[in-house]
């Protein structure tokens, strides 16, 4: 693509990244979580993908980093919600109203689930952008 | 309890994608079958609470009678197609069992749950798997059945999401037994039944919305349309079912579904007699069959009830049958036509005998179980009323007509094709398990009756259900 | 003539589907009324959030929002094994 695309896309790229992760991190403070965080996330990276082509984008997540991180994201996301008397511990309500260890049950999920929603989506995108 | 099942599952389905080993897939779905055989034996209503929080307020599990009636009907009919299609799909196989066990969450999730989003939500997880396996082939005629499967499935969705949000607007609710204290009938009630029932059915195939299914069952890999006619049209029957009986709580006489119901019997019945694909006759006959389990089911008597859910049990295990025997023939020759196919039941007699169980079960012929459950669904609508009955006699006259079609035109005449392989023995272990099944039902229909007598009582008694979710004690 | 009846009565059952509107309680009119009532009331106490969407999605129904990652997970799966027939090669 263009210079100008490329020189702009190269600029907002890291702040569309840290952008979608301060709506997964907060998600128990302000509204978000992560369906809209992972989603922005991959914004960032096919807005990469299309100003300098598939190969450059598949150099930050590769398709196997893609497939175990999902695995290993929904195991952790799977032993959260079902089993959730074992995760007392960590998982009990402490500390001050918007603070970010507040809701820890919240955040943990919120991240796992973002890292999976961005794995997911990746692999969809690439996939279609292959063709 | 239930956790360690589906946390199983999804945990099987997961790893399968990574490791890349089949065995994690079929060891997971029949070790949920045993599970589920282990929960059955236990003599009370179980309710479980998801994350700690109470009925109304959380998600529930209700593992009643009828829940786990399907939920043992489902994870059996999956596990032998588990290891039926070990043989049978040769590329791919990992995320073909991944999307299997995908598939087998979402149909449980369906059976079990007690709260109607969660019903919902398993239903859309088990819709997305069924598209991406009827596609399974990629030749053109598996993509375009599935996607026209996606389309009508799409629509079905959204009318239940719409039905389901508009519950929640009027009764403020979505737990299953909340819900059958508050709904109290009325025009709004109404229009959410409406929208309920109109969303259910294009996945269950009654007759004015039932245009998809002769197209998509025939394009699935066999295994897949097994299971497409035999569980996954069950659990639209049960959704159905769940919502008109428990959530509304309405028992009489349904004339409107005893009136699409004979409908549907009589043009499944007309159109199977046509074909010239034999997969495509058999997805006909499916549709008349459904329509034999509304008629049952809209009578509303406990004989009705139990001559209707007595017939979807028949339904699953002989449509199952009847796909995966066709399927060993298809696996050998390559070609559905049923002009080209002809003599091959000498070259495989075990194939034709299961089969033909298969086809004489259907058609309702004496020592099978077909017979026992059409014998209910007669006498149960001679009740109502004997022009009923008199139709559901010569639609069985007319399911006996093609099948004896389908069975000459395959399995006797002159041989035209060479069988050259053996048929492997883990293809042909599941259709023998289900044909002595579907025999020993036959001459004993009492075991078919002791099996679904729990599941009736659990349908009809609206208010034990409320009891044991709202009053009673929760895991 | 069959395509002007059908329009007409779709007509009529869309109408009459929207008169239902006046059947629901009032927007925002959550007292006593429903499950909202005790979300509203002791979200921050019972999960220490301040986001109480957040709290109701991944707290109160976080089976429902597993259901929904596995449903993501499934469509990546169905678009993962069937874009091979768009690349034309059928492998692993």
């Amino acid at each position: 693509m263009d210079v100008i695309v490329r020189t702009m896309i190269k600029g907002i790229f890291p702040f569309i990244l840290l952008f979608g992760v301060y709506t997964i991190m907060h998600g128990h403070l302000t509204p978000g979580g992560s369906f809209p965080g992972g989603t922005m996330i991959v914004v960032g990276l096919t807005l990469v993908a299309l100003a300098f082509g598939l190969k450059k984008a598949e150099r930050i997540i590769k398709e196997e980093t893609a497939h175990i991180l999902e695995g290993i994201m929904a195991f952790f996301l799977i032993f959260i919600v079902l089993f959730e008397t074992f995760f007392r511990s960590i998982l009990a309500p402490t500390g001050m109203i918007f603070n970010l260890w507040s809701a820890q049950q919240i955040l943990l999920l919120n991240i796992f689930g973002g890292i999976m929603v961005t794995m997911a989506l990746t692999m969809i995108v690439f996939l279609l952008m292959k063709e | 309890m239930i956790t360690i099942a589906i946390s199983v599952l999804f945990l099987a389905a997961f790893l399968v994608l990574v490791l890349k080993k089949d065995m994690i897939a079929i060891s997971a779905i029949v070790f949920s079958f045993f599970f589920l055989i282990f929960i059955y034996l236990a003599p009370e209503t179980m309710v479980f609470a998801f994350s700690g929080w109470n009925p109304p307020f959380g998600i529930v599990w209700v593992l009643d009678g009828l829940g786990l009636f399907m939920a043992l009907l489902i994870t059996g009919i999956m596990s032998l197609t588990a290891i039926y299609s070990v043989k049978y799909i040769k590329k791919r196989k990992h995320r073909y069992y991944t999307l299997l066990c995908l598939l087998t969450i979402g149909l449980l999730g369906i059976s079990l749950t007690g709260d109607i989003f969660n019903m919902y939500v398993f239903f859309e997880l088990m819709s997305v798997s069924s598209y991406a396996l009827v596609a399974f082939l990629l030749n053109k005629e598996s993509t375009e059945a599935a996607f026209k499967y996606l389309v009508v499935g799409s629509l079905s969705s959204s009318f239940l999401l719409l039905g389901i949000a508009m519950l929640y607007g009027l009764a403020g609710t979505l737990n299953m037994a909340d819900l059958a204290t508050k709904v109290y009938g009325g025009p709004a009630f109404l229009v959410v039944l409406g929208l309920i029932l109109g969303g259910l059915s294009l996945k269950s195939a009654i007759v004015p919305f039932h245009f998809w299914l002769p197209d998509v069952h025939p394009a699935a890999p066999s295994p897949v349309s097994a299971l497409l006619s035999s569980v996954i049209v069950g659990s639209g029957v049960y959704m159905m079912i769940r919502v008109i009986f428990t959530v509304f709580g309405i028992v009489s006489v349904f004339w409107m579904l005893i009136l699409l119901g004979l409908v549907t019997m009589i043009l499944g019945g007309l159109m199977a007699l046509i074909q010239k694909d034999a997969k495509r006759l058999i997805a006909y006959s499916t549709v008349s069959q459904i329509g034999y389990i509304f008629v049952a089911i809209g009578i509303g008597t406990s004989l009705g009830v139990t001559a209707g859910l007595f017939h979807l049990l028949n339904n699953i295990l002989l449509k199952s049958l009847l796909f995966m025997s066709f399927g060993i023939v298809l696996w050998h020759t390559g070609t559905r036509d049923m002009n080209r196919l002809g003599g091959i039941g000498k070259q495989m007699p075990w194939v034709a005998f299961c089969f033909g169980v298969g086809a004489l079960g259907t058609a309702g012929v004496p020592p099978l179980n077909g017979f026992a459950s059409k014998w209910l669904i007669y006498m149960a609508t001679w009740q109502v009323s004997p022009v009923i009955t008199a139709i559901a006699i010569i639609v069985s006259a007319i399911t006996m007509a093609y099948y004896i079609k389908v069975f000459s035109c395959i399995f006797m005449g002159h041989s035209n094709i060479k069988i050259v392989n053996k048929t492997p023995k883990m293809m042909l272990i599941p259709v023998i398990i289900i044909t002595i099944m579907c025999i020993v039902i036959g001459i004993f229909p009492q075991i078919g009756i002791m099996f679904v007598e729990p599941a009736t009582n659990a349908l009809l008694n609206q208010s034990q259900y409320i009891n044991a979710v709202l009053g009673g004690s929760v895991i | 003539m069959v395509k002007n009846l059908v329009v007409v009565v779709c007509m009529g059952l869309i109408f009459s589907f929207m008169l239902s509107v006046f059947f629901f309680p009032g927007f925002g009119d959550w007292e006593n009324k429903s499950v909202a009532d005790y979300y509203l009331r002791n979200a921050f106490k019972e999960t220490n959030s301040a986001n109480v969407v957040g709290a109701i999605v991944w707290d109160f129904r976080s089976f429902d929002t597993l259901g929904e990652e596995t449903v993501l997970f499934t469509a990546a799966i169905g678009v993962f094994s069937l874009i091979m027939f768009g690349l034309g090669k059928e492998g692993e």
